[in-house]
Parts: structure tokens; sequence; C-alpha cells
């Protein structure tokens, strides 16, 4: 198996945060990854995204996902208890270099963020055989 | 920042659970969402209705079992995993799967008949019509 690593760099919590008025949390979504021989596959839970509020972001090996929550149509009812806030979802990932940048492909659905993001020729697995001398 | 508002009418030990939770998140920078309950719901409350609406991204609305009986309103289901190849390997594994169930008591009754449910965006809706015989009426006195 090649070594394609996939660091999570920690969103550094906003200070200005709730400091003057009410401010849109973040939330850092929950997020699976996997690698299968050609790929790299993010999947993330994005509940209340929709696809056109997404942002994805390489830069520099690092990939940003920004999802902005779409304000939920509630008419004239009054919110009598919650346990989630509308907000945004944003997280960053350190990609080692063998990622095919150009070709990076992400759909959404039901909420899921699905980031496929194609091996490098040079990170792919390869057979090495070894020489009797 | 946390919702401070009345909640009379759930249950204690969720509150428990949730004063928990908020602490944890308090000191936890709070970007993290450590929500111990799946999905998480929040209640709006009309004059005729309620509106509840719960994070459940990626669900399969086959697998959805929404269930009213006086003024509770229940909700279950289950979150399939990713199916993996055999030469796939996941490198992170956050997103919660299986089965899940939660029941709300609403404040007064509801129309079990006249239930809305809609899914999209990875959140549900429910809109359930107050009771008929719930609501307020008018009393007329007759004279004798």
């Amino acid at each position: 198996m090649s070594e394609t690593n996939v660091e999570s760099q920690q969103t550094a919590p906003d200070k200005e945060q709730g400091s003057v008025a009410h401010k849109r949390p973040t939330y850092t979504p929950r997020t699976d990854i996997y690698e299968t021989p050609d790929h790299l596959v993010v999947v993330a839970d994005m509940p209340g995204v929709d696809e056109s509020s997404i942002d994805i972001q390489v830069e520099r090996n690092v990939l940003s996902l920004i999802g902005e929550i779409k304000e939920e149509d509630v008419g004239s009812r009054q919110l009598g208890y919650a346990e989630y806030e509308t907000g945004r979802y944003e997280r960053q990932f350190t990609l080692s270099d063998e990622v095919n940048v150009t070709k990076i492909e992400a759909s959404m659905n039901d909420g899921v963020l699905k980031i496929v993001l194609p091996k490098a020729e040079a990170a792919k697995p390869r057979k090495i055989t070894v020489k009797g001398e | 920042m946390f919702w401070t508002m009345n909640r009379r009418s759930w249950e204690p030990l969720q509150e428990i659970r949730r004063l928990q939770r908020e602490l944890n998140d308090a000191f936890d920078g709070a970007t993290h969402r450590n929500n111990t309950e799946f999905p998480a719901v929040n209640v709006y409350n009309g004059t005729e209705d309620y509106l509840l609406t719960a994070e459940i991204p990626g669900l399969d609305p086959e697998k959805l079992d929404v269930t009213v009986l006086g003024d509770t309103v229940t909700i279950k289901g289950a979150r399939a995993a990713l199916e993996l190849a055999e030469n796939e390997s996941y490198h992170r594994r956050e997103r919660g799967v299986g089965q899940f169930v939660r029941s709300f008591k609403l404040p007064r009754r509801v129309d079990g008949e006249k239930v809305e449910a809609i899914y999209s965006r990875g959140i549900l809706r429910l809109t359930l019509s107050r009771s008929p015989e719930d609501q307020p009426r008018r009393i007329t006195l007759s004279g004798k």
C-alpha cells in the first residue's frame, strides 16, 4: 500500500465568535476518508447544505471544505426547542502531494458531500520484485 | 452560544445530557458538534401545528419510520455504513452508522392523520397538526 496520508487540521476556533452580535456558528463536519487503489474518497456529513453553497478549494496541498447551511423556512412558528443552530461547516485536510488536484470530483447528496481525489500516477501501488544477488 | 428558552415539556434526562454537552462544548472551543443524540432536532411551535426538523444526512427514506401517538412523535431509522471493497481501507471514520430512535413529547396532542414529512438536503421536516379537540375553543353559555 502506498502511503497517501490525509491529515486533519482543526479549524482554529474563531476568537471573535460571539463577542458582539450573534454570529453563525461554525461546525466541523463528521468525515469518513477511505482509500481505494486509485482514489482517496472524502465523505462528509453536512445536513442542511445544498450543492450551491459548497465551496471546495485546494491550495498548497490543503483541501478546504466550506458549506453554508440553508436557513429553514419555519413560517410564523416560534422556536420552542433547539439542539442545533443554522451555521456553516468548515474543515481542512492536508493532502500528501500524490493527489492529482486537477481531477478532483465532488457531489452532494442528501446532505452528504463526497469528494473523489484521484491519486497521481506516482502514488499508485506498485509491485516491487526483490532480486536475489 | 446556547439557546436558553422555555423547554418545560421535555425529558429531564435529556436535559441533563444536554447540559453536559454544552459544558463539553464550552471547554472544547465549541467548534465540534458533540451531540450525543442522533439526530439533532429542533421544534418550532405554531398556533395550529408544530414543525420538527431533524438533521439526518444520507438517510434512505425507506428506512425511516415516523409514528405519532397523542402528543408524542417518534422517529426511528437506520443509517447504513459505506460499503468498502476488499482493496479499500479507511483512513478516518467519524460518521455514525446504525439504528437510531428518538421520541419527543410535544406541548399538545397532534393529529396522527395530518402529519407531513419531507426529506431534503439531509434534513427531515415533520409538520404536525394540532389535534382539533385540543385547540382552543370558545364556549357559549346557554341560558335557561
